[in-house]
């Protein structure tokens, strides 16, 4: 065996040498048989021929020696450098075709990634199939999170299941560094979680458990990489710095490297964690999730069992010796669900959209990828038909059939590993450029991670074999006379390859128009609802978030006096920001509000009319109730329809008004005038409730929601200055000179009215509908830009396979030519056949069309099934793309010399 | 009687034989082999380097370039320990067979 090996390398090493003997050997072979031969009397050119022709010919002895000799690697490393050769010869070809393998196979990739960053990563952390999330079986059957006083319990009887158990719950909180603010999402968790969860920080620590106790002073906090990049920029020094969260000083103790977000839903990443009991020290309290890691060996089934028993019997003890068990009272079992399985750990019940979202991602890509992968073929069966003659002459000469195929295929797939590479690339771009466009709130760190790169890898090389077999079988079975004759597209063998050429043009066609028209459909919704009318102004207008920080009476203090107290605070600190900023000079509107026309968060109240009411009528309406200051509606554009607006006479101490927008007074009093009718808010069902009843003073126009499968919503509006207690509140503004200046000052008003006063977020009215539209925007956008890359790819295709076509019926044009054919009968002919198959293509893709808005629409958005302008709109343009691919080679055959043609064959 | 072709695997066998019987290059092999078989095992002799050559990567045959009289260079193949071992197995196979065709072929 070594001396096999010894034999190999040697012999590449001396190779010329090698050959060089072997050729030497063979000529002795040669001269011998001669000399025997004209000893038998034959003379010398007939000794040699039969010599020759004994040996079996030079170079076919040759060849096998040569083949004997070989290594595996040194026929495919030959292979390598020939097909290396051969697609340099050809550029135009090898540049489309790579460029083509690597639109989609990056597409595919970056949406790949995408999707797996999202949904479907595991766990980064040790062992993560040790970690499971503990529930509690609430009375309505549903799981929900479990209390602190469970934690505790779990922690200490559950040794024999759990190696730890740890608890923790998402929260947002106002994070504040270096003079900016921001609302941030991330986790409250005990000391023990970063143990538990299994991951370490890559810079500083995680938490000591002494941190768990209350009285500790140093307050720490672990931030994600996310947020050290986007926030810190990467700061080396971070450890120790200040920072805020809501009201208190922490430092950063901990970086936590790029692939931990916490063990939230996927589409809000932890971006930092505290420890409960340094946030609120009453936090034993409240309510939380449970994470346990399993002991090693430990089986889910085992834990189970474990728990159940045991906490079983630790209810039954609690309700002994609270005294709470009544006859109906039953133990809650708890579910101890693995934590892969749980996509969002504090809604375990929510059925989370990603696997129909994911499905329609993935058939999408799908279809650009197998588009690109016919295109492929088509451009390879083109080449290899054209490459006929040299297949048959290479067969001819000796060259076994399977090591035809395997030069055939290493093309191919040296095409799709350079397809490949630049694909990696492409992918790489379109993952910076989600990322550039997504909302802050969405967006997620997409690694690249070995997975994807193997996922790339095997799509190359199966592409690559997959689309080369087809067209190396055919090469060979090419019968050698015909090949080297020359073909026209009518008998058997053209009616054979115009079937394959159609067999893979058809389904491009097909499958782009279905992308367009899918991709039409939904930009032309999207468009419609970016361009409603909202019934207020979006552009230019900024909502800054304020609030003040209560150092009053705390927020369990709960008697009156203390209530009142904090009441009066909030109304002072209203009055003060809102005189404030109503002189910021660079406003050309600006009002406060306690609810945005946008936010979905709040829950409408019911209203009844008083006439209703005294007529003992139960009938009541729903609407949203939003707080106002004066000058709401000109700020937010709104026309008042009739009555007035609010102003400085509505007072706590005046009559209660209210205006309400157009539909609700319709609805309340469909008579006729609103005005001066009463209304109030009730508590459906609640008996001997006090009623306030208020005035309506004006009427105003409707508020559309931006997504108008919400409904409408009709709205009742309060004045701030009746409010007993403001709170939440939002500074409208907007300005014709744009949002900086304006921001600042309204900043300084702010601060200025109060010393614990604080804007809690920036935004702009286009950012937050931006932000509700995201999904669909998103959408809209792959479809777009697959339907687009679908049709370059089937015009590339097209273009590739109409020009080997030309090439094919090069002797039929020609004679065509000269008798008397001219340019225009030409470019028709083969027009004819584009035509043909766009024709042929666009019937079965607008059915498929129908059912493809059918499935999007579920995941996406409802869309109009029959959206007649895209209908008429994409076929025709799709056609005429395809005309306009199939014109060049067109002309290239119009504009052949017919008896260079003909001489030629 | 025509002349029989030869497998593969048989050529083999038979170049060992003839080279147990002494050193020699390729052309020497083969008409040695249509000598001693009297002309009727003949190869096509175009199969017999490449044989030859994997022969020696197999290990059974040792070869080297050499010049023969009149200044020729002609590669030279002799039997090595395994070949040896190698053309008796193979030979001992061969017995069996035929013995076992032969009485087949003879039952009444």
């Amino acid at each position: 065996m070594l001396q096999r090996i010894i034999a190999y390398i040697g012999g590449l090493i001396r190779r010329r040498t090698v050959e060089a003997e072997a050729d030497d050997e063979l000529r002795f072979h040669v001269e011998m048989e001669t000399e025997a031969n004209r000893a038998r009397g034959l003379s010398m050119e007939e000794a040699r021929r039969v010599a020759l022709r004994d040996l079996g010919g030079l170079t076919q002895t040759r060849e096998a020696v040569r083949q004997v000799r070989t290594l595996w690697t040194d026929a495919a490393w030959q292979d390598l450098r020939s097909s290396l050769r051969m697609l340099r010869r050809s550029p135009a070809f090898s540049v489309v075709a790579v460029l083509v393998l690597a639109l989609g196979i990056g597409v595919n990739t970056a949406l790949f990634g995408i999707v797996n960053a999202v949904f479907f990563r595991p766990l980064p952390v040790h062992a993560p199939e040790e970690l499971v999330y503990l529930y509690q079986i609430q009375a309505n059957g549903r799981p929900f999170v479990t209390s602190f006083r469970d934690v505790e319990f779990f922690d200490g009887h559950y040794e024999k299941a759990f190696s730890g158990v740890t608890a923790h719950w998402g929260g947002s909180v106002i994070f504040s560094a270096d003079g900016e603010s921001d609302r941030t999402w991330g986790e409250f968790v005990t000391a023990s979680y970063f143990d538990v969860v299994g991951v370490k920080p890559i810079l500083g620590r995680t938490f000591r458990p002494e941190e768990d106790d209350v009285a500790t002073t140093g307050l720490a906090v672990v931030i994600s990489h996310d947020l050290w990049t986007r926030r810190f920029k990467n700061d080396p020094a971070i450890l120790g710095k200040e920072v805020r969260l809501d009201d208190k000083v922490f430092a950063v103790v901990g970086v936590m490297g790029p692939q931990f977000v916490g063990l939230s839903d996927p589409f809000r990443p932890s971006r930092f964690w505290v420890v409960w009991a340094q946030r609120d020290p009453e936090y034993r309290y409240f309510g939380t999730g449970v994470i346990g890691r399993l002991r090693p060996g430990v089986s889910l089934d085992h834990a189970r069992a474990v728990v159940a028993v045991q906490s079983a019997q630790q209810q039954r003890y609690w309700a002994e010796r609270w005294h709470y068990a009544d006859q109906d009272w039953k133990p809650r079992p708890y579910v101890v669900l693995p934590a892969s399985d749980i996509r969002m750990p504090f809604e375990p019940d929510a059925s989370v959209v990603p696997a129909r979202l994911v499905s329609a991602v993935t058939i999408v890509v799908a279809i650009v990828l197998l588009i690109a992968a016919a295109n492929i073929a088509g451009i390879l069966a083109g080449r290899g038909v054209a490459r006929t003659n040299e297949v048959a002459v290479r067969l001819a000469l000796g060259a076994g059939a399977s090591r035809v195929i395997r030069q055939l295929l290493t093309e191919s797939v040296v095409l799709s590993v350079a397809g490949g590479l630049i694909g990696l690339f492409v992918a790489w771009i379109v993952v910076a450029l989600y990322q550039a466009y997504t909302p802050s709130r969405f967006v997620v760190d997409v690694p690249f991670d070995v997975r994807i790169v193997l996922f790339t890898a095997a799509v190359c090389v199966g592409a690559g074999l997959l689309v080369g077999l087809a067209p190396a079988l055919q090469a060979l079975k090419v019968n050698v006379t015909t090949a080297l004759g020359g073909g026209s597209d009518t008998g058997a063998t053209g009616r054979v390859r115009r079937r394959l050429r159609h067999g893979i043009l058809i389904p491009q066609v097909a499958l782009s128009m279905v992308l367009l028209v899918v991709a039409g459909v939904h930009v032309r919704a999207l468009m419609h609802i970016e361009s409603a009318d909202l019934g207020y102004r979006v552009k230019d207008l900024v909502v800054l978030n304020v609030g003040h920080w209560d150092p009053g009476p705390s927020l369990k203090e709960n008697n009156q006096a203390a209530r009142n107290e904090r009441a009066a605070r909030a109304r002072t600190f209203y009055r003060a920001v809102f005189d404030r900023i109503r002189k910021v000079p660079g406003a050309d509107g600006v009002a406060i509000t306690s609810s945005l026309p946008l936010s979905s968060s709040s829950s409408p109240n019911t209203f009844i009319s008083q006439d209703a009411f005294l007529a003992g009528s139960t009938d009541a309406s729903t609407a949203w109730e939003a707080a106002i200051s004066t000058g709401y509606f000109q700020t937010m554009g709104m026309s008042p329809k009739r009555g007035r607006d609010f102003d400085d006479r509505d007072v706590l101490t005046s009559p209660r008004v209210a205006i309400i927008s157009e539909a609700f007074a319709k609805r309340l009093w469909p008579a006729g005038n609103a005005i001066g009718k009463l209304l109030a808010s009730v508590a459906p069902g609640k008996t001997n409730q006090k009623i306030e009843w208020r005035e309506v003073v004006g009427v105003v126009n409707e508020t559309n929601p931006i997504l108008h499968d919400v409904g409408d919503r009709p709205v009742v509006y309060t004045p701030l200055g009746q409010s007993w207690e403001p709170y939440g509140l939002n500074i409208v503004a907007w300005s014709r000179s744009g949002h900086a200046t304006l921001i600042r000052q309204l900043q300084d008003a702010v601060a200025g009215a109060d010393s614990f006063a604080e804007v809690r977020s920036v935004r702009s009215m286009t950012q937050i509908a931006g932000e509700f539209l995201y999904p669909r925007r998103t959408a809209a956008s792959l479809l777009v830009a697959c339907g687009l890359v679908g049709l370059l790819l089937a015009s590339i295709g097209l273009y590739g396979v109409i020009s080997y076509s030309v090439v094919q019926r090069l002797r039929e044009i020609g004679i065509r030519s000269t008798l008397g054919a001219d340019r225009r009968n030409i470019i028709a002919l083969v027009l004819r056949e584009a035509a043909t198959v766009a024709a042929m293509g666009a019937v079965p893709g607008v059915g498929l069309s129908l059912v493809a808005l059918r499935l999007t629409s579920n995941v996406i958005g409802p869309v109009p099934t029959f959206d007649v302008v895209t209908f008429l709109a994409v076929p025709p343009l799709t056609m005429a793309v395809i005309l306009l691919a199939s014109y060049i080679p067109a002309r290239r055959a119009a504009r052949m010399d017919p008896m260079a043609v003909l001489r030629g064959l | 009687m025509s002349k029989t072709d030869l497998l593969q695997g048989t050529l083999d066998v038979l170049i060992l034989k003839i080279l147990a019987l002494g050193p020699n290059h390729g052309w020497g092999i083969s008409s040695r082999l249509r000598q001693i078989s009297r002309d009727q095992l003949s190869t096509s002799q175009g199969s017999l380097y490449p044989a030859l050559h994997r022969l020696e990567l197999r290990g059974d045959v040792r070869s080297g370039m050499t010049t023969s009289k009149n200044n020729r260079r002609a590669r030279v193949y002799t039997l090595t320990p395994a070949g040896h071992r190698r053309l008796g197995a193979e030979t001992d196979n061969f017995e069996q067979f035929a013995a076992s065709m032969r009485r087949v072929l003879r039952a009444t």
